[in-house]
This record gives structure tokens, C-alpha cells and sequence, in this order.
């Protein structure tokens, strides 16, 4: 497992240097925008990224209420997955969130604008940022059975803010994908996208691995450390 | 103005990303000590 995890770390080094330079060496610039528009590659991978893993979350928190009284052991793995998932797809939509604006300064002359894309998106980080807000302030079995609820309603938001550039008249540009005419990429972009996508997501791989198996320790030991209480408040009862 | 920002987003991505790595790795420190203290039972006579 350990020699595995290197070799993921190896490969996905390699892929965020290659993407790096895909994006800004060999990807063309963009005729209107210049320069800027290259934040792009690392804007929509991190969006994506973000729809993904609190996908994740969401459908660990599915499992772990639906096995929390028959399967303990499934259900206290599934919510180290939410946990882990939600964390990682709170950073990215962090990335999505201070990057937006940062493009958006020098194209549009301003740095937010309360647009449905916009607001859907910092509301979908709000709800997150709550959920992990709620997992660390709160403990037991209610706390994560409440985190659960709050990570499936939660989600409900990601399809508004995928729908919102398609339902309503924004700022935001149009979709790249599926956008309708007069949409889409120059091939060499979507060479850049692409690869940035996958350095990205064998990131967020990576990454919430790692943070799944702490977690999941963390809930062991802390399990023996409540056994051992036990045991010891028994003997002092003989 | 623009260069600057593309720069910026890029080191923000960056340092967020590994600053969320690095996160962890104090979280599997502090789960050392709790190992440590409380370790896994091993199977006894």
C-alpha cells in the first residue's frame, strides 16, 4: 500500500509539471483576453475537482446512514470517506472561489459580481465549510449522523451551480461543454485542459487517501482509548 | 496587472493545496501520540 502510494505521488508530480507546462507554454493565448485567460487551466479543473468530491462526501453519507445500525464497521469508513472528500472538495472550490475573481479583475473591471454562477457557487462553499465546521466542534454519534444530513442537503446546490450558466442570463462566461454554438475550445486548450484535469485529480486522489487513513486511525484509537475507559471505571466498581 | 494575477492564482493553488497536505501531516502527528498511548490490542494467551 505504502510503495503504491509513492509511486501515485511519483505519477502525480509528473502530471502537475506537465500540466503546468501545458498551460503556460504550450497552450495558445487567447486572442481577446491575453495572458490571463491561462488561469482557466486551473479555475475549471479545480471546479470539476470540486463537483467530484463532494460527490463523494455525498454518497458516503448516503452509505453511512443507510449502515450506521446494521454495519458500524461500514459506516465508520464511509464517514471518514465524507469526511476526507469534503475537505478536499472544500479546498477546491477555495481555489475555484479566489481564482474566479482574480481573472475576473482584469476582464471585467471587477473582482465578484452577485451573478446566479457566482452566488450558487460561494453558497455550495458555505454549506461545506459548515459541515466541517459542524464535524469540529461537535462530537459523537448524533454529530456525524447531523454532518450527513447537512452533506446530502448540501450537495442539492452542486446541480444549481452546474445548471445556473444554462437557466439564467450571468456574467460568468457560458459553458465550455455542451455550451450550445459558438462554444467550446481550440484544440491545443483542451490538450491543456485535459491534462491539468487529470494532474488535479490524481491530486485530490492522493491527497484524500491520505486523509482517509488518518482518519480512520484516528477513530480506531480513539475507540480503544474509550474501551480502556471502560475497563478501567469497571475495575474500579469490583 | 494581468501577468501579476496569473501568477498569483497559480502560488495561491500551490500553497493551499500543499499548506492542506502539509494540514494533515500535524494530524498524523498528533495521531501518533494517540497511537502511542493507546495502542492496538495484541492477541494474548
Amino acid at each position: 500500500m505504502k510503495s503504491l502510494r509513492w509511486g501515485w505521488a511519483v505519477l502525480t508530480a509528473a502530471l502537475l509539471g506537465y500540466g503546468f507546462y501545458q498551460a503556460m507554454y504550450v497552450a495558445p493565448m487567447e486572442a481577446t483576453m491575453g495572458n490571463i485567460q491561462r488561469i482557466f487551466y486551473w479555475h475549471v479543473p479545480a471546479g470539476w475537482n470540486a463537483f467530484l468530491f463532494l460527490f463523494v462526501s455525498f454518497v458516503a453519507s448516503i452509505v453511512y446512514l443507510a449502515s450506521r445500525r446494521n454495519h458500524p464497521l461500514r459506516a465508520m469508513g464511509a464517514d471518514a470517506l465524507a469526511l476526507a472528500s469534503a475537505e478536499m472538495g472544500v479546498i477546491f472550490s477555495t481555489v475555484v472561489l479566489v481564482t474566479g475573481p482574480l481573472w475576473a479583475r482584469p476582464v471585467w473591471g471587477i473582482w465578484w459580481t452577485w451573478d446566479a454562477r457566482l452566488t450558487s457557487m460561494f453558497v455550495l462553499w458555505l454549506i461545506y465549510v459548515s459541515y466541517l465546521l459542524l464535524r469540529r466542534f461537535a462530537a459523537g454519534e448524533q454529530m456525524r449522523s447531523l454532518a450527513a444530513v447537512v452533506a446530502i442537503f448540501g450537495y442539492l446546490d452542486a446541480p444549481i451551480v452546474y445548471m445556473s450558466t444554462r437557466w439564467w442570463r450571468t456574467q460568468h462566461p457560458s459553458p465550455v461543454i455542451g455550451g450550445g454554438p459558438g462554444s467550446g475550445l481550440a484544440p491545443k486548450m483542451w490538450v491543456a485542459l485535459w491534462w491539468n484535469l487529470a494532474a488535479w485529480l490524481a491530486w485530490g486522489i492522493l491527497v484524500t487517501s491520505i486523509r482517509y487513513t488518518v482518519e480512520r486511525r484516528r477513530q480506531l484509537a480513539e475507540q480503544r482509548a474509550a474501551l480502556r475507559a471502560l475497563e478501567s471505571t469497571l475495575e474500579l466498581t469490583k | 496587472m494581468a501577468i501579476r494575477h496569473l501568477i498569483l492564482a497559480y502560488v495561491f493553488t500551490i500553497v493551499l493545496q500543499f499548506g492542506y497536505l502539509g494540514w494533515i501531516g500535524l494530524k498524523y502527528r498528533a495521531l501518533r501520540r494517540l497511537e502511542r498511548e493507546f495502542p492496538p490490542y495484541t492477541p494474548t494467551e
